[in-house]
């Protein structure tokens, strides 16, 4: 299993969508870490933990911008991905990008 | 008659040259050529006593600023601005002459376009060393801030929305104020609430011209502004595009805009547009993955409890006080000038309720 911390791997500082905004960006993150194994099928842990803080744009691109770019729905998204965070509500927030990205998806 | 020498006849002829020159230096003292001098006197711009949007003088530092930008921009003429009388520096129309200065600086081709003469008292002196507008403009000033109210006044700018530039700044104004003061500040929920008004500076406020055709800078986006003072924490992210209202159509739904609008007899359409965008982060009625940003920029005050969200666009503005982690007031109300840019500016007293 492929574990993942943002804080020691990516940025200790996220931030904005896109990566033509900035390096520590969500599309940033998205593309350089998770979907890789997430199209091949990999189990991966992503430890949300000791960073400063998360931007919802930066969230909402990197979780649910892989159901819009992989083109996979939640459910397959959820079984792969594990999220760890001292703070529930973050992991509901990004539960919830993912769940509204699918919807979307699903409605074309 | 006594003969003279050679080497006396010399010495007089010297003597004599001299004073020739010395009084051609007397006739000049305390006068340069007028082809001579670094700036003419009518190319002195006085600054206003206050710099204030919010309480009378905005219109004062408004024109101010315009007077700058048409003298240095339009008719090519160097300047220097007069702080000899200036007192008082408030956040909003702080950050505004910061990002003003330093957009008029870069679009110049001028050598040294600004100049500055110092303000009399030594707290604005203070302040602007502090804020770095003589690094701005290339003066010298040696002060050295040591006033507590001005110490913890940080600038800085950015094109990106890179977290590294600001996030190092932003954890050492925390750190101080949760050192001092008994209410802490959450880091993480002002992270969200600045890079959601970074992140509107620069997907939005960029769109479209503003009022003078100024659409960005290569260099500089967006300006943030934060100080501790008076055991209150203040932080402003400034913007000089194109407001709000400019912008809403193209950001959010035509029909969302129609149904909310039409609850709405204000006056100023610029407050119309800002209230109308935090509705829309607001409502949930979001129909793509978009447009959750003024959501998020008012969620600091949810979190922190108590305090002040103030946004100001153009000529409209907003205020939203938290009291409790509950909204209990919301006002709204034009400015007589239009400020040419997107001020948010929050204002979190680090003192629990009962202490004050």
């Amino acid at each position: 299993m492929l574990k993942i911390n943002i804080a020691k791997d990516f940025t200790r500082f996220p931030s904005g969508r896109f990566r033509k905004n900035g390096s520590t960006s969500g599309e940033a993150f998205r593309q350089d870490f998770l979907e890789t194994p997430i199209r091949n099928g990999e189990q991966i842990t992503v430890e949300l933990d000791g960073t400063i803080g998360y931007g919802s744009s930066f969230l909402e691109e990197a979780f649910g911008g892989l159901v819009r770019s992989l083109k996979i729905q939640a459910p397959k998204i959820k079984t792969l991905l594990t999220l760890e965070s001292s703070d529930s509500t973050l992991v509901e927030e990004i539960n919830g990008y993912i769940e509204d990205a699918s919807r979307l998806l699903k409605n074309g | 008659m006594k003969h003279i020498t050679l080497e006396t006849r010399l010495r007089f002829k010297r003597i004599a040259r001299y004073r020739v020159k010395a009084k051609k230096r007397r006739k000049l003292k305390g006068k340069v050529l007028v082809n001579k001098r670094f700036v003419e006197p009518s190319n002195l711009i006085k600054a206003p006593k206050s710099f204030d949007l919010m309480k009378g003088s905005c219109s004062e530092v408004v024109k101010f600023l315009r007077a700058i930008a048409n003298a240095v921009l339009n008719k090519k003429l160097q300047v220097i601005l007069n702080f000899k009388d200036t007192e008082q520096f408030y956040v909003p129309a702080t950050i505004l002459l910061y990002a003003e200065l330093d957009r008029i600086i870069t679009l110049s081709d001028l050598p040294k376009p600004i100049s500055i003469k110092d303000p009399f008292r030594r707290r604005p002196r203070e302040v602007l060393k502090q804020i770095g507008i003589y690094s701005l403009t290339g003066d010298k000033n040696d002060i050295v801030p040591l006033r507590d109210d001005v110490v913890y006044w940080r600038a800085t700018k950015g094109s990106t929305q890179s977290g590294d530039s600001f996030g190092s700044l932003l954890e050492v104004i925390a750190e101080k104020a949760n050192k001092d003061h008994a209410k802490q500040l959450e880091l993480s929920g002002v992270w969200r609430s600045v890079n959601e008004a970074i992140a509107n500076s620069i997907d939005h406020a960029y769109m479209k011209p503003r009022f003078d055709g100024f659409n960005g800078l290569d260099g500089s986006k967006w300006w943030m502004f934060s100080q501790i003072k008076d055991a209150v924490f203040t932080l402003a992210v400034c913007d000089l595009g194109c407001g709000y209202r400019q912008t809403i159509n193209e950001t959010m739904p035509e029909k969302f805009i129609a149904a909310f609008t039409a609850t709405l007899n204000w006056i100023n359409r610029d407050a119309v547009a800002i209230e109308t965008a935090m509705e829309y982060g607001r409502s949930g009625t979001r129909q793509d993955n978009r447009g959750k940003g003024s959501r998020d920029v008012l969620s600091l005050l949810e979190k922190h409890g108590n305090g002040e969200l103030v946004v100001l666009s153009n000529t409209g503005w907003v205020r939203y006080v938290y009291s409790n982690h509950k909204e209990v007031e919301k006002m709204n109300g034009g400015l007589n000038i239009d400020i040419g840019g997107t001020i948010v500016w929050w204002k979190l007293p680090l003192t629990e309720l009962n202490d004050a």
